[in-house]
């Protein structure tokens, strides 16, 4: 499979799990054209897996999308008062219903992997331009906010990183 | 009669998603208990009549797997039926875990329709 078809596969799982289950409706992008960033504070969240192969998978989120796509998994109303904690669960929900239904694609029915809790962090502008520089990502937009997702098979003995479709 | 169902997830999310995805549903529901992992969901069968439980796999303290085995041990999981939901989709797990006595198995994401229809199927309700 190459680099390409991982990126599809990826961008289109995210951007399925996002309108199946939070109800938002992603478009594709490209930082070519030219995505703000401006005025957002993110987080990141990784998930682990092991088995069959091992690698993460990490989604880059706005905290504001975050408090979007907890009202809209609840199916309640925004509310602007709850601590940014309290978004969090539904991001590492998100990204974990995405980790499954990406495995099953890339590697098909048969294959049996094990996924971590997943773990969530702010990061900082840098942090995130530094990563999106050295990584393949698929990104996509669901209105504003941008949501960047990367997925990395690791090698199992070295346990060096590999990123995907190399 | 009403079936009172126990949810177990270490994700409030889920719980409360599961919730509403019940009352989505067509099924005659009573009391709705919750468990963050496996160990609170066998404290809460055994203090509580519940007729069928939907259970999450990957927990922290207990998971949905060794729960399944304990109720399997205690002779209790042909009175009360375990659907597991969960994101896994390999059907390697899925045959490992009817071997080991799950009922029924929800792939998330899922539906109203999907979580009805399981929990008609393991507890043989009929619609008119």
């Amino acid at each position: 499979m190459s680099e390409n078809e991982y990126k599809d596969i990826t961008l289109r799982t995210v951007m399925e799990v996002l309108e199946q289950t939070a109800f938002v409706f992603p478009e594709p992008a490209d930082m070519i054209d030219g995505v703000s960033f401006d005025d957002l504070k993110f987080i990141m969240v990784t998930l682990g897996f092991t088995g069959d192969k091992q690698g993460r998978v990490k989604m880059i989120l706005a905290t504001d999308f975050c408090a979007e796509l907890a009202a809209n998994l609840l199916g309640e109303e925004l509310d602007e008062t709850l601590p940014e904690e309290n978004n969090y669960d539904s991001a590492k929900e998100m990204l974990n219903i995405i980790s499954g239904q990406l495995l099953t694609r890339i590697f098909g029915d048969e294959a049996l992997f094990s996924l971590s809790a997943p773990d969530v962090e702010p990061i900082a502008s840098e942090k995130l331009f530094s990563l999106i520089d050295s990584a393949d990502y698929a990104l996509c937009m669901v209105d504003e906010y941008p949501v960047i997702t990367m997925f990395a098979l690791e090698e199992a003995r070295s346990n060096e990183h590999q990123s995907i479709g190399s | 009669m009403p079936y009172n169902v126990l949810i177990v997830d270490d994700s409030k999310t889920i719980r409360s998603i599961i919730i509403k995805t019940l009352k989505l549903t067509k099924l005659d529901i009573g009391e709705i208990y919750e468990a963050a992992n496996g160990k609170e969901g066998l404290e809460c069968i055994q203090n509580h009549r519940v007729h069928v439980i939907l259970s999450d796999l990957n927990m922290p303290v207990m998971s949905g797997l060794e729960m399944v085995s304990t109720m399997a041990e205690d002779g209790i999981l042909n009175d009360i039926p375990v659907i597991v939901v969960s994101t896994d989709g390999s059907t390697r797990r899925i045959e490992e875990l009817k071997r080991k006595g799950v009922r029924e198995y929800i792939r998330k994401p899922f539906t109203p329709e999907g979580i009805g229809e399981a929990i008609d199927r393991v507890l043989g309700v009929k619609h008119e």
